[in-house]
């Protein structure tokens, strides 16, 4: 699947479910991300890999969560101790003793990318300090690109204060190595700025920021940049509908506003 | 969705007020075969052989399916993505603008 469905789809999950986090290869800078990954899994450790203890605890948490479900029925005891058996918090402790092994190094920037986004959900502390490290050791590393991105998926639907992760993503951004790293960073900080309906002087400066990333992204961060940018500047409600041109399933030409005088509901469908 | 969407059509019969799609299925002849056999009475703009990464949906930014907006007899957007009795509500004030 092409990352860019993938990350579509992925947005669409988390519209519906609360799987917020620990989704591993989704960035602006998706290609960095990716060879960094490649690379991750190549450097072996005697614990093991990133990659392994992802996949070990993505396995057993799945596991967990199918017995959420059916779990439905059981009387709140029983809720409470399989809540208090959410795995999720051991491998919280593994992964902090990882990042502890690895300390400094750039190996230490994916267990903290993913005890911020899991631990955001299941421990605020462990979450909080994964990000302060991240921030004080490994700052100006092409990697951030993927907290850039956790991070603004978390402001937009997940809690986390706005104000600190526009600040975040700032710093981040002021530290970016290449410009398109930088651009990648605000084309997210921008994100977070429309998912939260924020207005004001933030959100002039969301376009302008787009604008500057249309220029000096990479071609994955000018395609998300530029449809964001139509959407905080022409799909708002109170503005006049951008004209669309194109055929019916017949193969006629018509357009939007030819249908001008009528209420239109415009839905954007398909028989799945 | 269907049964609401046809409910709509039949409901603003002969009123100002009309359902575009824009579909993104790929195989645009199978879907004129779904919209016949299903009985999905609307017209919709079809977003190409790429689906859901086609033009239409790209330009407007789509990032979750399925995603609506409700226009008014102006043209302009006055409601996103709202959905059942919320909808409802919204299309009979917007219908009522336009006949006063």
């Amino acid at each position: 699947m092409d990352l860019n469905l993938r990350r579509r789809l992925f947005i669409t999950l988390l519209a519906t479910s609360a799987l917020l986090v620990g989704f591993t290869s989704q960035s602006t800078a998706q290609n960095t991300a990716q060879s960094n990954d490649q690379e991750a899994s190549q450097e072996s450790s005697p614990t093991g890999t990133f990659k392994t203890l992802e996949a070990e605890h993505g396995k057993v948490w799945r596991t967990w969560r199918q017995e959420t479900r059916g779990a439905k029925a059981a009387s709140e005891e029983e809720r409470a101790a399989h809540e208090a058996a959410n795995p999720t918090l051991l491998y919280i402790s593994k992964f902090q003793e990882r990042a502890k092994q690895h300390q400094g190094t750039v190996q230490a920037i994916d267990y903290l990318n993913w005890l911020f986004s899991w631990g955001w959900r299941h421990d605020r502390n462990a979450s909080m300090a994964a990000l302060d490290q991240l921030l004080r050791d490994h700052i100006d590393s092409p990697r951030m690109g993927r907290l850039a991105f956790s991070l603004a998926l978390k402001a937009a639907r997940s809690g986390f204060p706005l104000q600190k992760a526009l600040d975040t993503h700032d710093l981040i951004a002021s530290k970016a190595k290449t410009p398109t790293d930088k651009a990648a960073t605000l084309y997210w900080r921008a994100y977070v700025i429309s998912e939260t309906n924020t207005q004001g002087a933030e959100r002039e400066r969301a376009t302008r920021d787009l604008a500057a990333a249309i220029k000096t992204g990479d071609a994955r961060t000018k395609q998300d940049a530029t449809g964001l940018l139509f959407k905080m500047t022409r799909l708002q409600d109170g503005m006049v509908a951008p004209e669309i041109e194109g055929e019916d399933l017949d193969g006629s030409t018509f357009k939007l506003s030819d249908y001008r005088g009528k209420v239109v509901f415009l839905d954007f469908w398909g028989d799945w | 969705m269907y049964p609401h969407e046809r409910s709509l059509v039949k409901q603003y019969q002969g009123k100002p007020f009309v359902i575009i799609g824009v579909n993104s299925d790929k195989d645009r002849a199978a879907i004129k075969t779904i919209v016949k056999e299903k009985n999905l009475p609307w017209r919709s703009f079809w977003n190409g052989p790429q689906g859901t990464r086609g033009p239409i949906s790209t330009a407007w930014n789509i990032e979750g399916w399925p995603m609506t907006y409700l226009i008014d007899a102006k043209g302009v957007i006055r409601h996103r993505n709202i959905r059942g009795e919320v909808l409802d509500r919204a299309i009979a004030e917007l219908v009522a603008e336009v006949e006063g």
